[in-house]
């Protein structure tokens, strides 16, 4: 006699277990309606923030962007979501399990800790500032002990039915109920808490567990509850294969926690982490095939886009996880990686994960949910009309942001300005906006349709409660078809569960606790022993920086990577974080890394740029920050100057770190990759800071540049330089009154071309003026020919009969500073007191009028003093007479 | 490399449970038992509130009788194993 007959016999006897499926309507209908309402403000909140890529001048009056993405992102994880599963638990943990839920009471008391003291607390909190920068745990810590209660209620809630019914005959959707509340208490604090006492990139290791682990140990697990448990109740078939979802149970389990590190690719995290988590991922793609396949075969028959409206849900549920995991498994790819991390190709993947699968999901449990509560119908026509409208507009927003961050990215691989790809993607920011249109109306008829749903009258309800109530009363026999196991196999699901946390605990082991000591070895190896800590100021900054969400625009870490390397210096180490509590290595760039951000602008520039940044980047789509300021740009508050010396502080230790040379620190290590950063060419400084004037390249002559380029100097005129120097170079741009020295008025210069190549190149040291060398030459030229074609100045040689006088002026009071012939080298040249260098009179040319006034008033933020009251009126015309003549045409110039 | 023992383990404990599900029609049917019991549980929870669109009955017949067809399908294998 085989096996299965003694089971079957055994069958006989379990098979009348207990099944009391109370269902807690009220429950089920309150955090339904919760989830639709936090739905529906999150999504203002998105909407809110996508308009500021789009009309960057008309936020004004909400709360800063990086809060309102703070309240974006918990409201429909927490809000919508946590909500939503609630809601489809008090409908299935009942009939999964064949018994009530723990407790009506309890269920209420969970319902207003989810709702009154976790939500609300935490928008208020993050829309005042009060927050923590780390991805998926924005709400501050008060708020996530509340959650972390909040978890516990609901594992006391919803487990004890499945460890009363036994493990024997667990459902599938049984087990990812148990294992997403299980697995989501232990990563919540481990993701919300840790990054708050470990710094740096270790710290980012856990951070990057709990992103990963919030998407596939809580929302992944619940969602797949959902599909494996709408599915076969709206077919009325069994799935295809219970066996391929258990395999895809445990391969869930046991390789999404594995996974996190993927997210910091390329960055100081240690190499083999990120190879576990890149090898992981690729698993977890094949993983999801089986799942995918499996719940595809289930709903075989019922064609594309299936009548039942749950169904129909839960199919395109099915269809958005198999394209959203594929796209995690691609971007795990190191190279693929290097193009698309930080764009908006991750944006539109994590939108395709909570708001396609997961919310898909979500509103399939709710919507079978309501289909059965007692004396609910809910209207077809909206519910369809509902389900288009999202299909499409989730459909656009993913697509648009996937196109848009193959243009960033391979933007970003160019050696183009970072400002182009802001340009770039402005018609693709436009669509995202557009796109939630559908997407909000679609949501906004689910819950009018939830709203409206029609009700029994208040008699056939009262009949209906009375029923229930008779049912809950009563303890019904029925048979949940087990079949009998012996204990050495219910054992085997005991250790498997026990497997279950081990999977945890080996993540936590492998991209957690083994990186941070290796990162720590690193430290203790590299970092320079005189450490500078950041000043009160700073550290205050810092946390204003943290409270307006800036890293959530501006990375902290240079990864090794050619682009990056190239545009922001040498790669970042893992002790330049280690005072970075909690870290902002940030997962995005819409501006440009700021690891390096010391000494790249003036602090006026960054003053101006707080307050008005369109100012002095004119495509700039960065909020503004007047709160911080008192009235104006010039009168900046206590908190604008805390923020600007926190941002000048960013790199300035790896900068100072080994004075006497970086060979020493190359002697101390063979790590390949800290070798790569301590060898870059653009050693330890921004490279695209301003340097002294000099060396710069030949540009091409105009015949050169072809007529494909007419038009390219004005255009880049216009998007570079017109915040300052103004549209027709007049030094009266918006941000012009901001800044000093003053923008150059061109009109009244002349600058030999290889004198204009080289400012353009290098910037004005000491000034507002910043090197463009992210210009090609040819685009460097066309904007040396728009500057050139301003001016006024007669290049030709000035003869006049002062210059004798003006001689014997200039040598007497300027040749100090100006040097003997003019060429702005004097001995006292070097030791200014503002390190802007003398002009250089032998390839600049002023108009008398300007020289004169000059001479007369001095100029404002330079060295140059006013020599109206030391000179007459005669002495200074013949010195400019004079410094006028000093000019020389180069030769073969235009 | 951990990131090599994590593949081939993973790919060795998926073989072996693949393995084990082909070729023990025991442990098939106590490992696909649980989408029948489920179904069983939405018929009779549908029979309880008289929610659900098809005829819980209906269902519940279909239901045994595609367990049956299971039943038979393993004891024909095992059969045909020994």
């Amino acid at each position: 006699m085989h096996s299965t007959d003694s089971h079957t016999n055994q069958s006989s006897v379990e098979s009348h277990a207990e099944f009391n499926p109370q269902v807690e309507s009220l429950l089920v209908r309150a955090h339904s309606l919760a989830a639709f309402a936090t739905l529906l403000l999150a999504v203002c909140f998105g909407i809110l923030v996508s308009l500021q890529f789009v009309f960057p001048e008309s936020l004004g009056a909400f709360p800063s962007w990086g809060r309102m993405r703070y309240a974006h992102t918990q409201g429909i994880m927490l809000g919508w979501l946590g909500n939503a599963f609630l809601a489809f638990m008090y409908h299935a943990v009942p009939v999964l399990s064949g018994r009530p839920v723990t407790s009506r009471t309890l269920g209420q008391c969970l319902f207003a800790i989810w709702n009154f003291a976790v939500m609300i607390p935490g928008w208020i909190l993050v829309l005042s500032g009060f927050s923590q920068p780390l991805e998926w745990a924005e709400f501050p810590l008060p708020v996530d002990v509340v959650i972390v209660v909040g978890f516990i209620l609901a594992a006391v809630q919803f487990l004890p039915g499945f460890f009363k019914q036994g493990f024997e005959n667990l459902y599938v959707s049984s087990w990812y109920i148990i294992g997403g509340l299980v697995f989501t208490l232990l990563s919540f604090p481990m993701g919300n808490i840790v990054p708050e006492l470990v710094p740096g990139a270790a710290g980012a290791a856990f951070s990057g567990l709990w992103i990963h682990d919030a998407v596939g140990l809580f929302v992944t697990p619940m969602a797949l509850a959902i599909l494996y448990y709408v599915v076969p109740a709206s077919t009325g078939k069994p799935i295809y294969s219970h066996f391929l979802s258990m395999l895809g149970f445990w391969g869930l389990f046991f390789l999404y926690p594995l996974n996190g590190i993927h997210h910091y690719i390329y960055s100081a995290i240690p190499m083999a982490a990120q190879l576990t988590a890149i090898a992981a991922s690729f698993l977890l793609g094949l993983v999801v095939i089986i799942v995918v396949s499996n719940l595809m075969l289930s709903q075989r028959g019922f064609g594309l886009i299936p009548k039942n409206i749950a169904l129909r849900f839960a199919s395109m549920g099915v269809v958005f996880y198999l394209v959203v995991s594929l796209q995690g498994s691609m971007q795990a790819d190191m190279s693929f990686s290097s193009l698309v991390h930080f764009t908006d190709f991750i944006i539109g993947h994590s939108h395709l994960a909570m708001l396609g699968f997961a919310t898909f999901a979500g509103i399939a449990g709710i919507i079978h949910a309501w289909q059965r509560l007692p004396g609910f119908s809910l209207d077809a026509k909206i519910l369809d009309w509902s389900y288009y409208l999202l299909v499409f507009g989730i459909w656009l927003m993913v697509l648009d942001l996937t196109l848009a961050g193959f243009v960033q990215g391979a933007l970003w691989q160019d050696a183009t300005p970072w400002i182009d790809s802001v340009r770039a993607s402005a018609p693709y920011w436009a669509v995202r906006s557009l796109s939630a249109i559908p997407i909000t109306l679609g949501f906004g008829l689910l819950f009018y349709g939830l709203l409206s749903s029609r009700t029994e009258s208040a008699t056939d309800q009262a009949a209906s409660s009375g029923n229930e109530q008779n049912r809950s009363d009563t303890t019904q026999k029925g048979a949940i078809g087990s079949v009998g196991f012996s204990p050495a196999l219910r054992m085997s699901y005991v250790a498997a569960f026990v497997c279950g946390i081990g999977f945890f605990v080996l993540s936590v082991s492998i991209l957690g606790v083994i990186p941070f000591q290796s990162l720590q070895d690193e430290t203790a190896l590299l970092a320079p022993t005189a450490s500078l800590a950041l000043s009160p100021a700073q550290e205050r900054g810092r946390v204003i920086y943290a409270r307006e969400g800036c890293a959530y625009c501006h990375t902290q870490q240079v990864r090794y990577t050619e682009s990056d390397l190239r545009r922001f210096g040498a790669p970042s180490l893992a002790w330049e974080g280690r005072k970075d509590t909690p870290h902002m290595l940030g997962t995005r760039r819409i501006g440009p890394d700021l690891a390096r951000a010391s000494g790249t602008r003036t602090d006026q520039w960054h003053l101006a740029h707080l307050y008005a940044p369109r100012t002095v980047v004119p495509a700039s789509v960065m909020p503004g920050y007047p709160e911080l300021f008192e009235g104006s740009a010039d009168r900046p508050g206590r908190e604008a100057l805390d923020l600007l010396a926190y941002i000048e502080s960013l790199g300035r230790e790896r900068e100072l770190a080994w004075p006497e040379g970086d060979e020493r620190a190359r002697a101390l290590t063979d790590d390949e990759r800290a070798l790569m950063s301590l060898t870059a060419e653009a050693l330890n400084a921004h490279p695209g800071r301003t340097r002294p004037l000099g060396s710069a390249p030949v540009l091409p002559s105009g015949e050169l540049q072809g007529s494909d380029n007419s038009g390219l100097g004005e255009q880049l005129f216009r998007d570079n330089c017109s915040g300052c120097h103004g549209d027709s170079g007049e030094g009266d741009g918006p941000a012009s009154s901001l800044l000093s020295p003053p923008p150059v008025v061109f009109a009244e210069h002349r600058y030999r071309r290889d004198l204009l190549t080289e400012i353009l190149w290098n910037g004005i040291h000491g000034a507002s003026m910043p090197g463009w060398r992210d210009l090609s030459l040819e685009e460097l030229a066309a904007l040396a020919n728009v500057v050139d074609s301003f001016s006024l100045v007669d290049a030709s040689s000035t003869t006049s009969p002062l210059l004798a006088a003006g001689q014997s002026v200039y040598e007497t009071n300027c040749a100090a500073c100006h040097g003997d012939g003019g060429g702005g080298d004097g001995f006292a040249a070097q030791n200014l007191p503002i390190p802007i260098m003398p002009t250089d009179f032998t390839r600049e040319k002023l108009s008398e009028a300007a020289a004169l006034r000059a001479l007369r008033e001095g100029v404002a933020g330079t060295s140059m003093a006013p020599w109206g009251d030391r000179l007459n009126t005669q002495e200074m015309t013949a010195a400019v007479h004079y410094v006028r003549s000093l000019y020389q045409e180069q030769i073969g110039d235009d | 490399m951990i990131s090599n023992l994590i593949v081939f383990s993973s790919l060795l404990m998926a073989g072996w449970f693949t393995l084990q599900y082909l070729l023990k029609p025991g442990l098939r049917e106590r490992v696909e038992q649980p989408k029948f019991a489920f179904l069983r549980q939405l018929s009779m929870y549908d029979m309880q509130t008289g929610a659900g669109a098809k005829s819980s009955s209906e269902d519940l017949h279909e239901l045994n009788d595609d367990q049956d067809q299971l039943g038979h399908q393993v004891n024909n294998s095992s059969g045909e194993t020994k």
